[in-house]
């Protein structure tokens, strides 16, 4: 009995958001249009009378309802008394519109009050259509609001446009993924650690307990590739093996969720792409610490590490799902989509899925963070070009094609010069609209600023900057572990 | 405003105690289904019958709470704080699964669909049936992401050792350390870019339309960024197809495909030992996880191996002779026969092909192994595997009339019989004379397999077992061998004073086996038995006298049918019926011949 009250409560509650989205959405609409025949005929033509006639309906329908309502904005959306308006095919012209213009204006929404008469309406109308506003918003704001009250329109009154409304409307939600997605990716790095030393020491690994953590990675990625990203970004771990296996776990993830993997195989991908590397357990400790350069022996030694894991992997797990395809990551992701690399193949072929797309998150990450086989760093744009060169030879070029599509040519982390003089970290890509991304600004020609300093910008909506180039952000100190909770 | 709801209390608990007592019956039947998934084999309509009900159940339930929820704890499941199952022991506490990979709290919400409760079910049996799958309760529920079934999981289920790490540790002091960023920022030429590359808007780059820092790459990579964010119709399908081609992937096939490509690139003994090891574990692994099909794969590929280096002679070639004969070793049959034991779906046309393809040296663990199966299916491969396995090693196999255990005789004889070498006979002779009626009578059936003189003597030798019926079985064998040799002691056993004693059947068997094989010779013996008049006959006298003259009816002589026909038509009505009955069996089958 309790639980159906409760039940007919939280329905009725679910109905009446329901009716404010459809009656916000029908006004954002009928409003929308009649700015749009306000600027083009007279308020006594048969097509004004007839579009005000229509936005009056819907306001006797809303005030039939509330006594005093608001249409506002923030982080991006619109809501009418507090509940969010879901944009639809329809309605989202108009709420572009909204969106863009009334921060223009300096107003982040419209309180209407039961008071409002037609003539009332109409003034507003013909005076906002008319507005012509000025580059800044307080000025702006403040020229609306006096002008409203010498024309007598009191029923209407706007708010002025606040920070609050800039933030975005979901900031608790993004800190809560950044802080889980920090959680689970340090979880990660900690699973990996000891997978691999129990490898090494007790002959054994416990796929359930990895699988577990990449579970909790895919929930992440789900929910937002851009928080794990960011910390695959971050480059100065001492164990570096270890983070660069999560990391190579992370990018294969985020690859096969743009291509559209289910769940369980996101989860045997991860597993695979989280121990690629287990066979250097059995390789000796000082050639995969060795501060010089491998020579011929070294090199004989290295590539047999595919072969070592996939002999450990066997020897200890049975043949399952989650075992077979992680061993075709672990054999093969050092051979090339044309079937060179090693080990050698006594007939050559296309390597799995699993391994091709761990072999293009692996190339990645150790180009990118230089530390494998002590190569030299390089830039995100560098390794991209050089992965691009070799679509086709090493990488399969539509799994390459869809990694770079889902990391953006500027990837979560790397740090660009802006055309605003400006030094910034990407923190989002733009898949839309690659070339740009939301950065987050950390210096300017005085130098690195303070962190309270630090704002994040979209560059796809400030008209004017750019990415000028890709910058090594270690040369300029710029860490980006300093700004994670930046957003 | 809402209206106002009055709550009486007490309607309010027994609602509830409704509602504990609907949800513990709804979690029993749980119970049932996960048991009865695992006790019966897949071909069952039980466990059907069972989830049908399990289903219904939930309805019910969910129609009137929206959303069951369960906690779960160590040996326990509560519903509103109520204990709604306790385990009654370690050996069967179904709380424990849950409890043990970390899940606190289950939800199922109303509209939960059949298929995924099966699928619900079908988890929870494969985690019940073994504790050796690789992953656990939380992770393969994950996997199917459920739309009406939720899970809560102890935070610390991970159990993570937790390693320092941080953010915090790998942090710096915001310092800009004396740098010029002005420089920096304006200065656009360490990548080597020149002024025209930073230039948004210079004709090279408008043309080349690149993103900054993509300027000085190679032309086929500047069109690869460039058509970076839109796909044609053929990678659309090349997609597809990627995904298409992964769903086929053959995880089994694959390991065992690598792994021989793995020993065919070892280079030293040691390395090449160690990859036969491993093939041969993961070959037992198949056995345990009763993939028949995926061991004769791997027994398949290491014959072809072998003939593959047949030519070349060296140690390879003898490893992998010994690898193959390792098939039949002892320990690994041991494992066939556990798995065999406790399967209840295994394919036994795959379990007959594997044994089938072992070598002789597999003829001893086998017969090991018919004493431990315990399931006819499982015997009845291993026996129609001896038949080949053992056909040019009777010898060995013949050992096995040795074994104690009278039932692995009894198969052993019959394979002996199906392989119907003549060297099977030397191991009749003691099987025909053993304890055990079933393993004589098989040894009978057996020898009459193999036609030659020295069954004969066997199935002759048979006619003097204590068992009237394995002397019938052995008489009928004669007959139809047509073996004269036998007339002789039939005839013994008709002159033999206790032969009227003999359950009627068995006379009726001997005195028509006698005609049969004695022909004219018998004549005058079943006349004399037929017509031999008495005072007062017996009626164990009366019985000879009847069979005798039935008998007379399969020598096909005119003298035997002159005296059937004159029987006939005697007072004694018994005898006259025989004897038209005889005759007429006579016509049919002189009809048949």
């Amino acid at each position: 009995m309790l639980n159906n009250s409760i039940n007919e409560l939280k329905d009725k509650n679910e109905l009446i958001e329901a009716l404010l989205d459809e009656q916000g959405r029908h006004l954002v609409n009928l409003l929308h249009a009649t700015f749009k025949v306000a600027g083009m005929y007279e308020a006594n033509n048969n097509r004004y009378i007839e579009q005000a006639s229509k936005l009056r309906g819907i306001l006797k329908q809303i005030f039939d309802d509330e006594a005093d309502f608001s249409l506002a904005i923030k982080g991006g959306y619109m809501y009418l008394n507090g509940v969010r308006l879901k944009a639809d095919r329809e309605s989202e012209v108009a709420m572009t519109y909204f969106l863009e213009r009334w921060p223009e204006l300096g107003i982040s929404g419209l309180t209407l009050t039961s008071g409002l008469d037609p003539r009332e309406l109409d003034k507003f109308i013909f005076f906002m259509t008319g507005f012509e506003s000025g580059e800044n918003r307080e000025e702006n704001y403040d020229a609306i609001k006096s002008r409203l009250i010498e024309l007598g329109i009191e029923n209407i009154i706007p708010s002025r446009y606040s920070q609050e409304a800039e933030e975005p409307e979901d900031a608790d939600k993004y800190r809560a993924i950044r802080a889980k997605a920090k959680k689970t990716f340090f979880s990660a790095v900690s699973v990996v650690h000891n997978t691999m030393n129990q490898a090494k020491s007790q002959n054994s690994v416990n796929i359930a307990k990895t699988k577990r953590v990449v579970q909790q990675l895919i929930d992440v990625i789900i929910e937002d590739e851009s928080a794990l990203m960011e910390m695959t970004a971050l480059r100065s771990f001492d164990d570096y093996t270890y983070v660069h296996s999560v990391n190579v776990c992370v990018l294969s993830l985020i690859l096969g969720h743009n291509l559209g993997l289910d769940r369980k195989r996101l989860s045997n991908l991860g597993v695979g792409a989280l121990i690629h590397d287990i066979g250097k357990t059995k390789l000796p400790i000082d050639l995969v610490n060795k501060p010089d350069s491998y020579d011929e022996y070294d090199w004989e030694l290295m590539r047999r590490h595919p072969i070592y894991g996939v002999k450990f992997l066997l020897k200890t797990r049975s043949v399952e799902e989650t075992t077979a395809r992680a061993t075709s990551a672990v054999y093969e992701h050092h051979i090339s989509y044309d079937g060179a690399g090693y080990p050698q193949l006594l007939k050559k072929r296309i390597p799995t899925l699993f391994a091709r797309i761990v072999a293009v998150a692996d190339t990645y990450n150790a180009m990118s963070s230089g530390r494998v086989y002590h190569r030299k760093k390089n830039l995100p744009d560098e390794v991209i070009t050089n992965m691009a060169n070799r679509a086709g030879s090493s990488f399969d070029p539509i799994l390459l094609k869809v990694f770079i599509n889902a990391l953006g040519i500027y990837p979560v982390g790397t740090v660009v010069a802006l055309s605003s003089n400006q030094v910034g970290i990407v923190t989002r890509s733009n898949p839309k609209d690659p070339e740009n991304p939301k950065v987050k600004i950390v210096a300017d020609e005085s130098g690195l600023l303070e962190l309270d300093q630090v704002k994040v910008i979209d560059l796809s909506k400030e008209s004017g900057i750019n990415v000028t180039r890709i910058i090594d952000g270690d040369k300029y100190n710029i860490n980006n572990a300093n700004y994670l909770d930046k957003f | 405003m809402p209206e106002m709801i009055q709550i009486d209390e007490s309607d309010f608990i027994e609602i509830d105690e409704v509602q504990i007592r609907s949800v513990a019956e709804v979690f029993n039947q749980l119970i049932k289904t996960v048991k009865a998934k695992l006790v019966y084999p897949s071909s069952s309509k039980l466990p059907q019958q069972f989830m049908e009900k399990l289903n219904s159940d939930f309805t019910a339930v969910l129609g009137e709470m929206d959303k069951l929820k369960l906690k779960i704890e160590t040996d326990a499941v509560l519903f509103s704080d109520q204990i709604i199952y306790r385990a009654k022991n370690k050996a069967e506490n179904f709380a424990h699964p849950f409890f043990r990979d970390g899940i606190v709290e289950l939800e199922f919400y109303k509209g939960l669909p059949f298929e995924e409760l099966d699928r619900f079910v079908d988890i929870l049996a494969l985690v019940t049936r073994s504790a050796h799958v690789e992953d656990d309760l939380a992770t393969l529920l994950w996997e199917i992401g459920f739309e009406k079934i939720s899970y809560k999981l102890m935070d610390d289920s991970l159990d993570i050792e937790t390693f320092e790490y941080g953010t915090s540790k790998i942090k710096t002091p915001l310092k800009s350390s004396g740098i010029d960023y002005r420089k920096m920022i304006l200065e656009n030429s360490e990548l080597g870019l020149t002024e025209e590359d930073f230039n948004l808007d210079s004709d090279k780059n408008k043309a080349r339309k690149l993103p900054a820092g993509y300027k000085n790459v190679p032309d086929n990579v500047a069109d690869y960024i460039k058509r970076l964010t839109e796909y044609d119709d053929s990678e659309k399908s090349a997609i597809a197809e990627m995904l298409q081609a992964d769903d086929n992937f053959k995880c089994k096939q694959y390991i065992i495909d690598i792994l021989f490509e793995i020993l065919g690139a070892e280079g030293d003994n040691a390395s090449y030992n160690e990859t036969l090891d491993l093939i041969s574990k993961v070959r037992d692994d198949f056995i345990k996880a009763e993939d028949l099909r995926s061991a004769i794969t791997i027994f398949k590929m290491t014959k072809e191996l072998r003939e593959a280096l047949k030519t070349l002679g060296d140690e390879k070639e003898k490893r992998i002779e010994e690898f193959i004969k390792g098939f039949g070793a002892s320990e690994r049959i041991r494992i066939l026969v556990d798995t065999l034991n406790n399967s209840k779906d295994i394919n036994y046309s795959e379990v007959t092909e594997y044994l089938a393809m072992l070598s002789w040296e597999a003829v001893t663990p086998l017969i090991w192994a018919l004493g431990e199966l315990s399931h006819y299916p499982a015997r009845r491969a291993v026996c129609q595997s001896l038949e080949t396995v053992a056909a040019d090693h009777v010898e060995v196999l013949g050992k096995g009339t040795e074994n104690p255990r009278w039932y692995v005789v009894r198969n052993v004889v019959m394979i002996l019989g199906r392989i119907a070498s003549p060297q099977a006979l030397n191991y009749f002779q003691r099987t025909i004379t053993h304890s055990d009626i079933r393993v004589r009578k098989e040894t009978i059936v057996s020898a009459a397999r193999i036609d030659n003189e020295q069954s004969a003597n066997f199935l002759i030798m048979a006619l003097k077992d204590e068992s009237e019926s394995l002397q019938t079985l052995s008489l009928k064998e004669l007959v139809r061998r047509k073996s004269e040799k036998a007339f002789v002691h039939v005839e013994n056993m008709i002159e033999d004073k206790k032969f009227k004693n003999r359950p009627t059947d068995q006379i009726k068997e001997i005195l028509e086996a006698y005609a049969r094989l004695g022909g004219k010779q018998a004549f005058e013996q079943l006349k004399k038995m037929a017509t031999r008049t008495i005072l007062i006959p017996s009626e164990k006298e009366d019985r000879i006298k009847y069979y005798a003259v039935m008998a007379l009816g399969c020598i096909f002589s005119p003298p035997a049918y002159q005296v059937l026909d004159k029987i006939s038509k005697s007072r004694n009505k018994r005898l006259a019926d025989a004897a038209r009955r005889a005759i007429n069996k006579r016509l049919r089958e002189k009809e048949i011949a």
